[in-house]
């Protein structure tokens, strides 16, 4: 979902998209995992809220995405569009006086599902729909089909006796592309509420820092193990090298050493992600999960941008050197997070609750000042989410986000004073949506910042205050 | 000439097209027919820990533990009280359903959401091994409850005596004297109360509607008429039993062994 888009004449996107549908009518072009298991979505999504895993959602997942019957067409296609108002704020995209204009945003082709017996994969791909900007600014991979989520994975299954101490034991292996894709649990930093953003306007996903943990931003390949015990234990640990060039590459496509709008990410060596967690049975409908995560990323600087959210505000790249090459000697900003998390649902028809929560501590040592001014910073992060789904068709969500942190010149600097800014901020994200068919949800999401950037009046010294970041998006998901 | 040129077209026309008409369509039944005779070429290279639906080659026992047992516990008893305990139920009615849900004429809500697909390529000798395994689970020892609660007072006196003023014959004619069932009629005892009342709630009410997206198919969503025609019976029998009463015979039966 991490994607950076334009937009287009709407009649004429939404004219493709119909024709691109009725194309593939007579094939049965079904979204993938339904087609495979013959189920529906309500059986893997908690009350139809995609990306929402019920218990046997994250079975299937952790099986590999394998159980059922191989399809003959694995694709899948999703839209997403609406209307996002602009903000006034610093959080926006550089476009100003746009608001509530209806435009398509993210078209998501989506291939994989089971391969074999024990091999499957959740390949997500997306087309960054060309937006319309006016005013400031300029956004890199517009019209541009790009890598997103990549979960390709192998896993075995061993089913025991009742006797035994291990009666239920699945491992498996991943490549994937993001920390934390793998993760099964909707409140680790991949999966958590709002699922979706709108590029017209940043504030739609929630704080401006940390809303992944901000290295898990970083897009490159990673390899690891995991195992689930008689489905309460889980652990397990992914390395994360660079993708830039090499036989990973296209996991981070368009990214590479070559396209200016998109530089590789570089990382030193290889840098571990783990997570652990025990996870209740289920019982009378309830059950419950605690967690524990984290990541050690070290990130070299290149010679374009480093993956942060300034590039959100549409700044155009510099370069002194050759483009995108990677600034070896001048050392690393070391990532380090550690996370608890947990999560709550009860699933009996027509009800459906459920919640999130995770606490994180990063630590970050930037020596040579890279990005920050000082060689070390902290923040620390609260986000969390309660939702209710009546009959897998009407629902409402609210969300609770917090951040806190050193002061740094990174976040800027208040324009009457001059002292540097911090990453204090503090958002709320409402939303109802009404989903009359499983693969059709419409949805409106608010952001209110009683917090930005440490204040809440006038907190740059430009007069801006916290609520000019607020945003409301008004929008339609469609799978198919 | 001009002659000869009319009277080539009748010649291409009723003359050559008819035999490459023929010949192209022989040649694609002989097609068919040499592919439909090849066996199916299984992808398996893990079958006794398949998770593959729609071959032949994974024993039903396998299915059982890798695929049913996802939800339905790998000893038939279930966590959740939407999906009911398959421990020891009958074999037959076993048999029944999972070919019901296969030719898609059971069709509860979640039965349409959830067990058409899983059954739809369920070989005949599948069925058989499945409901071979689930009836040989230990059937669910069920919590102890406080047997002067006026709702499963209500509960036992409904399943031994019926109500015979409102048509409603006592449940253990038929589900056994404790409610065990009998080849068709399914084991009752020990069962999921939600389940229970969801089923009961079908047969009060046999024409509910929903329009909704069946077996994975997202393109063609259409109105379901829920129904379970080998459970017709039920109807005449459940027809005046109150929503209370329902209820309350649904709890009693939970607590059967």
């Amino acid at each position: 979902m991490n994607s950076i888009n334009k937009l287009k004449t709407l009649p004429l996107s939404l004219l493709g998209l119909l024709l691109f549908f009725i194309s593939f009518n007579h094939a049965e072009a079904l979204p993938l995992f339904s087609r495979q298991t013959g189920q529906n979505c309500v059986a893997c999504h908690a009350g139809g809220q995609y990306p929402e895993l019920t218990p046997y959602g994250r079975y299937f997942k952790l099986m590999a995405y394998t159980l059922g019957e191989r399809t003959d067409l694995p694709i899948s296609v999703q839209f997403v569009g609406g209307a996002a108002t602009s903000t006034n704020g610093n959080n926006g995209t550089g476009q100003v006086h746009q608001s509530g204009k209806l435009e398509p945003n993210y078209l998501f082709l989506d291939v994989g599902g089971k391969i074999t017996d024990n091999f499957g994969a959740f390949s997500q791909w997306y087309y960054a729909i060309d937006e319309q900007v006016s005013g400031k600014g300029s956004i890199p991979n517009q019209n541009q089909f790009a890598a997103d989520i990549q979960d390709w994975r192998y896993a075995d299954h061993f089913v025991g006796n009742s006797a035994d101490t291990v009666k239920d034991f699945i491992w498996g292996a991943s490549l994937n592309n993001y920390a934390g894709a793998t993760d099964v649990w909707n409140s680790s930093p991949m999966w958590m509420y709002p699922y979706m953003g709108s590029t017209r306007n940043y504030s739609t996903y929630g704080l401006p820092y940390n809303t992944r943990l901000s290295a898990y931003s970083v897009h490159n390949p990673g390899y690891g193990v995991y195992g689930y015990v008689n489905q309460n234990f889980y652990g397990e640990v992914n390395l994360y090298q660079s993708g830039g060039s090499g036989p990973l590459s296209w996991m981070t496509y368009p990214a590479s050493n070559s396209n200016p709008n998109s530089a590789p990410v570089y990382l030193q060596g290889l840098n571990p992600y783990f997570r652990f967690a025990y996870q209740s049975d289920e019982h009378d409908g309830h059950n419950w999960m605690l967690g524990f995560l984290g990541a050690n990323i070290n990130q070299y600087s290149s010679c374009n941008t480093v993956a942060d959210s300034s590039s959100y505000k549409g700044t155009a790249p510099t370069c002194g050197g050759p483009v995108n090459s990677p600034a070896l000697s001048a050392g690393t900003v070391k990532y380090q997070d550690r996370a608890i998390d947990g999560q709550y649902q009860y699933l009996v028809d027509p009800h459906t609750v459920t919640a999130q929560a995770r606490y994180t501590k990063e630590n970050i040592s930037d020596p040579t000042g890279i990005l920050y001014g000082n060689p070390n910073n902290k923040t620390n992060s609260f986000m969390s989410k309660v939702s209710y789904v009546y009959n897998a068709t009407y629902g409402a969500a609210v969300a609770f986000q917090n951040i806190t942190g050193t002061g740094d010149g990174r976040y800027g600097v208040n324009a009457l004073t001059g002292a540097n800014l911090n990453p204090n901020s503090t958002a709320w994200i409402p939303s109802i949506w009404y989903q009359p068919l499983q693969n059709l949800r419409i949805t409106y999401q608010y952001t209110a910042f009683t917090k930005y950037n440490g204040g809440t009046i006038n907190y740059n010294g430009l007069g801006t205050n916290a609520s000019a970041n607020n945003a409301s998006w008004l929008y339609l998901w469609l799978a198919m | 000439m001009v002659g000869n040129v009319m009277k080539l077209f009748p010649n291409i026309i009723f003359s050559r097209v008819p035999p490459a008409v023929i010949v192209l369509s022989m040649g694609i039944l002989a097609g068919c027919t040499y592919f439909n005779n090849i066996p199916p070429v299984t992808t398996l290279e893990n079958p006794a820990r398949s998770r593959t639906l729609g071959d032949y080659e994974v024993a039903g026992n396998v299915l059982a533990v890798q695929v049913c047992a996802s939800c339905h516990g790998v000893n038939g008893q279930s966590n959740s009280p939407m999906i009911p305990n398959l421990a020891g139920q009958q074999k037959d009615y076993l048999v029944n359903q999972l070919q019901d849900y296969r030719d898609r004429s059971r069709s509860n809500e979640y039965g349409v959401q959830y067990m058409w697909g899983m059954a739809a390529s369920l070989t005949n000798r599948q069925i058989q091994e499945l409901a071979e395994y689930f009836s040989k689970q230990a059937p669910v020892k069920p919590s102890k409850s406080n047997g002067s609660d006026p709702k499963l007072v209500r509960g036992k006196e409904i399943f031994e005596k019926g109500i015979p003023e409102q048509g409603v014959v006592q449940c253990n004619s038929c589900h056994g004297p404790s409610g065990e069932g009998m080849a068709t009629f399914p084991r009752v005892a020990g069962q999921q109360t939600y389940y229970l009342t969801q089923q009961l709630n079908l047969w009060q009410h046999p024409d509910q509607k929903r329009f909704m997206e069946v077996g994975g198919n997202t393109w063609a969503p259409r109105t379901i008429t829920f129904a379970r025609p080998r459970g017709v019976l039920m109807q005449g029998i459940v027809k005046n039993l109150s929503d209370e009463d329902a209820k309350a015979v649904a709890m009693y039966l939970s607590t059967l062994q």
